[in-house]
């Protein structure tokens, strides 16, 4: 029972780490447990979880994508700059299809040109920012509209409408990896390219999906956080990228592609909202705050790695 | 008659792609020198080193870090940290000795980011997400030391010698530079540790087993990229007469893009400082030349996005020409 127990902590870190923090606030703060807190959890990380099953998607193929940082603030932008001229369904339309076309250019140089994804979505993450950049001359555009506001703050029995979309995404995503053949076939060009692609995988395809779906889910949560903010400005999300990479990381989904779930993702989201949502709990200085956010993924980044080994030595004494 | 065809192609690829960004340099020159003669004075040129030896000093740590198949994320908030070090500890210790401890931080910070890396497996995966981690550390670190604000320097005379003194007509930032440079060039094409280090990046696994201690390799390559981050970080404070705790965001991606530039390859094993030198300046007379031309700062990064994925696209291609010359010689 012990062992059985020792086992499941060590695959599920994340929700020791949860469990650990919802103790310590237990003890020391309780006032922190309101349904108004969690409702506030939930807002915080739905937009930004959006972004993180597509990245959960792209990691477990093995890729990984910087660009979405630009692409995110972009369609805030875009979004708020259209949607007077055009309406809001043409407007969300050209938007989905400006991140699909943006993943579509990092899709072809990874997958058919295999060049390191780092470095390809690094330039692809500069240009669109330059674009960005010029287009609204680094100010931020105001997007004040009854029906956004009314979806992007409304709810349903406390929980809000973008929540229920992350939730919806989250169940999607988890269909997809694993019910259906394309995600099978992620899971596979994910843990050998080779191997996938002699077994008659079509990986470039896949790839290129990868980029395609993560261009897609960046732009559609920017058009969500235009909505609950009633703004689009060049500095929304444009953190997004790092902080979904660590959410999947610390979720547990391995960098080296071919291993994880987006459940363990949303736990991750989970975690990074909690700590930072604690840490203005209990009015903590803000940079030291930041300061142990980025400890805390350190940490568990080298747990994890060392409780792989272990798992790997076990194996292998077998 | 076709054979010999083809190697001649090949060798013509190869020269095209080995000289290709030395032309890429000398068309930007050119053009930017039309366009404006301002660009071709000898001031300019001096100025466009002063530019770049900040981003260079990085950059020469980064190689280190590249070649060994590992990626250094955290060296702008490294320069961060160091260069607010440098100015705080000056009131307790002086000058001298405050640059020295700004040094030995960054040495001792990229050790700690070499053990974490090497715990983690020492892969580009967990290099990339350890010191991604560590430079969110380090950026905030160096904001709770100055409480968020900037530290001014320009009471003390002596410290902004380094940033703006001269040897002759070279300022001392660009003579550390080259020094470094071609220090940096010697440890790495040389010496057997800096064969080493190729090694690694090539396969660590191979390296480990045939008896020698790669986990040291890797610490000391991530030691270097440190102390390089708290050089990097003294001049440009000492430039700028002040140190502001978010001075090196951005820095590091800065530093990778040049490594690239110049045709050192991510993941690891080919590569050099000469290299890195070329993609400074490269990276350097660009952006020069762009803000002589008159180009702003917004369509600049435009720019530079297009310029780093056509170096990468060349890097491909040269690849592609060096295997078939091998292949062709056998």
């Amino acid at each position: 029972m012990i062992k059985r127990v020792s086992k499941f902590c060590k695959s599920y870190l994340v929700i020791v780490c949860i469990a650990v923090l919802l103790v310590f606030m237990a003890i020391f703060y309780p006032s922190y447990f309101s349904f108004s807190t969690f409702k506030g959890l939930l807002i915080q990380i739905s937009v930004y979880g959006i972004v993180a099953c597509a990245m959960t998607i792209a990691i477990i193929g093995g890729e990984f994508d910087l660009s979405v940082g630009s692409i995110l603030p972009f369609s805030t932008l875009l979004f708020a700059y259209l949607m007077p001229k055009i309406g809001i369904f043409p407007s969300i339309l050209l938007i989905l299809i400006m991140g699909g076309v943006i993943g579509a250019v990092n899709g072809f140089f990874v997958s058919v040109l295999k060049l390191n994804a780092f470095i390809v979505t690094l330039s692809t993450m500069l240009a669109v920012e330059g674009i960005m950049l010029t287009f609204c001359d680094g100010m931020p555009i105001p997007a004040v509209n009854k029906a956004t506001r009314a979806f992007g703050t409304g709810n349903i029995g406390g929980i809000a409408y973008i929540a229920i979309i992350f939730f919806i995404f989250v169940l999607v995503t988890h269909f997809v990896l694993t019910k259906t053949s394309f995600g099978r076939n992620v899971f596979a060009t994910g843990g050998n390219y080779n191997v996938a692609e002699y077994a008659g995988i079509s990986v470039k395809k896949i790839k290129f999906l990868l980029f395609v779906i993560l261009g897609f889910a960046s732009a559609f949560a920017g058009i969500l956080l235009t909505c609950r903010l009633q703004a689009g400005s060049p500095l929304y999300g444009s953190d997004v990228s790092m902080s979904v990479v660590s959410a999947t990381v610390l979720g547990g989904t391995s960098l080296s592609g071919g291993r994880g779930s987006v459940f363990r993702t949303f736990l991750g989201m989970i975690f990074i909202g909690m700590l930072s949502q604690i840490f203005t709990h209990i009015n903590a200085y803000a940079y030291l705050q930041q300061l142990i956010q980025g400890a805390v993924v350190v940490a568990i980044v080298i747990l994890d790695a060392w409780n792989n080994r272990k798992r790997e030595d076990e194996l292998a004494g077998i | 008659m076709n054979r010999q065809n083809s190697q001649a192609g090949g060798k013509l690829n190869y020269i095209a792609s080995k000289y290709g960004m030395l032309s890429i340099l000398v068309l930007i020159i050119i053009v930017a020198g039309i366009i404006n003669p301002a660009f071709l004075t000898g001031q300019n040129i001096i100025n466009i080193f002063k530019q770049i030896s900040a981003t260079g000093l990085l950059a020469i740590g980064m190689t280190f870090v590249i070649i060994s198949g590992g990626i250094d994320l955290s060296v702008g908030a490294m320069m961060s940290i160091c260069g607010v070090i440098s100015v705080v500890l000056i009131p307790r210790f002086g000058v001298p000795a405050a640059m020295l401890l700004a040094l030995l931080s960054g040495l001792v910070l990229g050790i700690f980011n070499g053990i974490f890396v090497s715990a983690t497996g020492g892969t580009m995966g967990s290099s990339f997400i350890i010191t991604f981690g560590m430079s969110t550390v380090l950026g905030s670190a160096a904001l709770c030391i100055t409480n968020g604000a900037i530290a001014y320097a320009s009471k003390y005379k002596s410290y902004m010698v380094i940033g703006q003194g001269y040897w002759g007509v070279i300022p001392i930032t660009v003579a550390i530079f080259l020094i470094c440079i071609v220090v940096g060039q010697i440890i790495l094409g040389k010496t057997g540790f800096g064969r080493l280090v190729h090694c690694i990046g090539v396969n660590e696994e191979a390296t480990r087993l045939s008896g020698i201690r790669t986990r040291v390799i890797r610490i000391s390559v991530y030691a270097i990229s440190g102390l390089m981050a708290a050089a990097g970080g003294i001049c440009l404070c000492s430039r700028v007469r002040s140190a502001s705790p978010t001075q090196g965001a951005g820095y590091e991606l800065d530093a990778i893009a040049v490594v690239l530039l110049g045709g050192s390859r991510m993941g690891g094993g080919a590569g050099s400082i000469w290299k890195t030198l070329m993609g400074v300046v490269i990276m350097g007379v660009l952006t020069n030349a762009l803000n002589v031309v008159g180009v702003t700062a917004y369509p600049q990064k435009i720019v530079r996005g297009v310029i780093i994925l056509a170096a990468v696209l060349m890097d491909l291609r040269s690849a592609k020409a060096e295997n078939e010359m091998l292949a062709t010689k056998v």
